[in-house]
């Protein structure tokens, strides 16, 4: 093979390993580029999510009843620790413990960062950052804390492990109170530190959203005080206490019983869970006596009635073979309207309902808010269960029946919401549980929110003199409020199960209107199962309770001169 | 005999000094302040690199302090919110105060009888006996207290 041949064979080698190797680097840097480029990023690439402060949670008057707090927690990396015993000597004073409590913690094998101690306040962070321990490090940890203990539990709900809420307000408005979260994203090197010239993006997370209720502190604690007093003195199960403001359908207190400790880390159990829901808008049962104010708004408001309308009460009607009675087996005679609510008749209101009919009668209890969702910021509402005529499974006996508040399924909140529209001039308000959302753009007031002119204010206020009969008369002579007047109706109704109305169980209940001439709250009473079974014995002496802590608090003058008084 | 002889100063010239010339190539004269830049360029880079090291090292502390006052706050005003808690008021007065839960006072009108005689008595005292007429509170542990001032020499 002669030179020249030679060199021609290397050339051509040359230029094929030369080709060879400009092929592979297309094929990375040209063909594999954004897939290679990504690899190369990912591997010094360093993500950390910047959590957002949850919102707080504030009483209508700003006292925080639900707070986040950032406490410190401290770490150990037990291979980055160079002396075991200095760094365990140099932390123990700072965080309380001893020595030998974090010496054995300290695992030189374990890459991860082992806990130490959380709930550590800012000042102690500080210390153990500035001391500089090898192998020690702090971050940041939220916590909800509630300094007002476990106060309208139901009604603020309970955030998860994932700080996300699951009850109440905290689920209702996750999304203002969550806040968006942060990102810094850093490059790191192959030593795991951060290249301090490298790229560095910082996005802050968002704040979530401070909720204002319109619930007031004091009031909530004065009702669940009387309604767990009144639950334990009538050996009850349960019991709840609506206190609503007429004019803006603001709940100013919602107790309930049974209730959970907000601040009992044992909380999530399975014999709990139950309580979780928001019992006001989530549990329905027969309201009773009281829904007969609803009938007689209807009937007055229509025409078919007035005060001093009359009605021979048997106390027995008949209807295709079935009796109905009054509560006490016995008839009252001839009575006019106002004596249908003092003796709660049962005849008296069935005459009512017969005289507007199915459809007007109807027609008033939806306008009245039954059947469908209130709209209140609570999650889980239920419209409650209303049989009209226009259902399927309806008769006759339905329109009786639902004259004094049976064969009916309803909310408290339902209640109280009709409630307050005959105390606000036949206006029905949204109920509302918040009227601020305070973000860090701005604060967004959350207007009263009228829905429906239900009755006119002339029948609203004949309505509410006749209920003021209701609590004034001899029986309830004892609970009155001397100076005060308050209109209001007490209903006793048994508890309905499958297998009908035999339990021997009753839901006691009151509403009441105060003060009668210009009310101020529209306030439900009930107890579940007392042993004394009738709202008249069980809910108004709470009342009495009540009413003179609410007129001494929201400062409401007496209306006359108080007998005896000063 | 003297002589004087007056001398002109002389005015002294400089003589320009030499300075040797470099004969260096135009292009090399041209590329001088380049590779000037050239060599001063890694010092500027080193210290402006160091200058930015520093400033953030000291603004990431200050954010961190920044971050441990704020969380600090937070931390002091939920101590606070707990101390105003009613809970906590109410436990405080209770038990540390001595206090009770109020319950409402019975006021009761109760007529006295009338003094003897308004002229039994001194003039300064006399005047009391218009408010005897003023209710007793009846506190709900039943202890009676007069709202009248007791008068030295009668009986309450």
């Amino acid at each position: 093979m002669s030179a020249q041949l030679r060199i021609t064979w290397m050339g051509i080698l040359f230029l094929g390993i030369g080709l060879l190797i400009i092929v592979r680097l297309v094929f990375f840097q040209v063909v594999q580029h954004s897939e290679l480029k990504a690899k190369a990023a990912a591997s010094h690439r360093h993500q950390v999510t910047v959590p957002p402060r949850r919102g707080d949670i504030l009483d209508r008057n700003g006292q925080p009843l639900a707070i986040t707090v950032m406490y410190g927690l401290v770490e150990i990396i037990g291979p980055q620790v160079k002396n075991h015993e200095l760094a365990a000597s140099q932390l123990a004073p700072l965080i309380g413990m001893r020595p030998e409590e974090i010496l054995a913690r300290i695992d030189p094998r374990n890459p991860a960062p082992v806990l130490i101690k959380s709930g550590l306040p800012a000042a102690v962070v500080a210390n153990i950052q500035g001391a500089e321990i090898s192998g020690v490090t702090t971050r940041s940890d939220h916590s909800r804390h509630y300094p007002e203990g476990s106060l309208a539990s139901r009604v603020i709900g309970l955030v998860g492990t994932e700080f996300h809420g699951l009850g109440g307000i905290e689920h209702y408005y996750d999304d203002e109170l969550a806040g968006i979260a942060g990102l810094l994203d850093t490059e790191l090197d192959s030593a795991q530190q951060e290249i301090i010239l490298g790229r560095k993006i910082r996005v802050p997370a968002q704040d979530g959203a401070d909720i204002v209720l319109t619930i007031d502190r004091y009031t909530q604690r004065t009702a669940e005080r009387l309604l767990a007093d009144a639950v334990a003195s009538n050996k009850s199960t349960g019991g709840s206490i609506i206190i609503m403001e007429p004019s803006t359908g603001g709940v100013l207190a919602s107790a309930t019983l049974p209730t959970y400790d907000l601040n009992d880390e044992r909380r999530f159990r399975p014999e709990t869970t139950a309580l979780f829901k928001s019992s006001e808008v989530a549990d329905q049962y027969e309201p009773g006596s009281v829904l007969k104010v609803l009938t007689m708004a209807a009937g007055l408001e229509d025409g078919v009635v007035n005060p001093q309308s009359t009605v021979n009460d048997t106390g027995l009607v008949t209807l295709n073979g079935v009796a109905v009675r009054n509560w006490n087996l016995v008839g009252n005679g001839i009575i006019n309207m106002t004596e249908v609510l003092i003796h709660s008749s049962n005849i008296g209101a069935q005459y009512v309902a017969s005289r507007l009919g199915p459809d007007r009668f109807y027609d008033y209890f939806t306008r009245f808010g039954f059947g469908k969702l209130t709209g209140v910021d609570l999650p889980g509402e239920i419209p409650g269960m209303v049989r009209t005529n226009r259902t399927s499974d309806w008769n006759k006996l339905d329109l009786i029946t639902n004259s004094f508040g049976q064969g009916i399924a309803v909310t408290s909140m339902q209640v109280v919401t009709a409630m307050s529209a005959i105390a606000n001039d036949g206006l029905r308000m949204r109920p509302r549980l918040v009227r601020e959302i305070r973000t860090p753009n701005g604060v967004q007031t959350i207007p009263p929110e009228p829905v429906e002119q239900v009755i006119s204010p002339r029948t609203a206020q004949t309505l509410r003199g006749m209920m003021v009969h209701v609590l004034e008369q001899k029986a309830l002579e004892q609970w009155r409020l001397p100076g005060y007047h308050a209109a209001g109706k007490t209903g006793t109704a048994d508890y309905a199960t499958i297998a009908g109305y035999k339990t021997g169980k009753t839901f006691a209940s009151v509403v009441a209107l105060a003060p009668a001439e210009a009310p101020r709250f529209a306030i439900l009473i009930r107890l579940d199962a007392p042993e004394a079974i009738y709202g008249g014995r069980v809910a108004v002496p709470v009342l009495a309770e009540l009413l003179p802590a609410l007129y001494t608090y929201y400062r409401v003058p007496p209306s006359e001169a108080i007998p005896g008084g000063q | 005999m003297a002589v004087v002889i007056v001398t002109s100063p002389i005015p002294r010239r400089w003589a320009p000094i030499a300075l040797p010339v470099l004969h260096l190539p135009a292009g090399i004269v041209q590329l001088a302040p380049f590779v000037l830049a050239l060599l001063l360029y890694p010092a500027f880079f080193l210290s402006v690199t160091s200058e930015a090291v520093t400033t953030g090292s000291s603004v990431e502390k200050l954010r961190l302090e920044r971050d441990n006052w704020r969380h600090q706050n937070r931390q002091l005003e939920f101590e606070l919110s707990k101390l105003q808690s009613l809970a906590w008021v109410e436990n405080e007065a209770v038990k540390r105060l001595g206090m009770r839960p109020s319950r409402p006072a019975i006021y009761m009108s109760m007529d006295r009888p009338p003094p003897a005689s308004d002229r039994l008595l001194p003039r300064s005292l006399a005047r009391h006996e218009s408010t005897q007429r003023n209710p007793l509170l009846v506190t709900e542990t039943g202890v009676e207290i007069s709202t009248v001032p007791s008068i030295p020499g009668q009986r309450p």
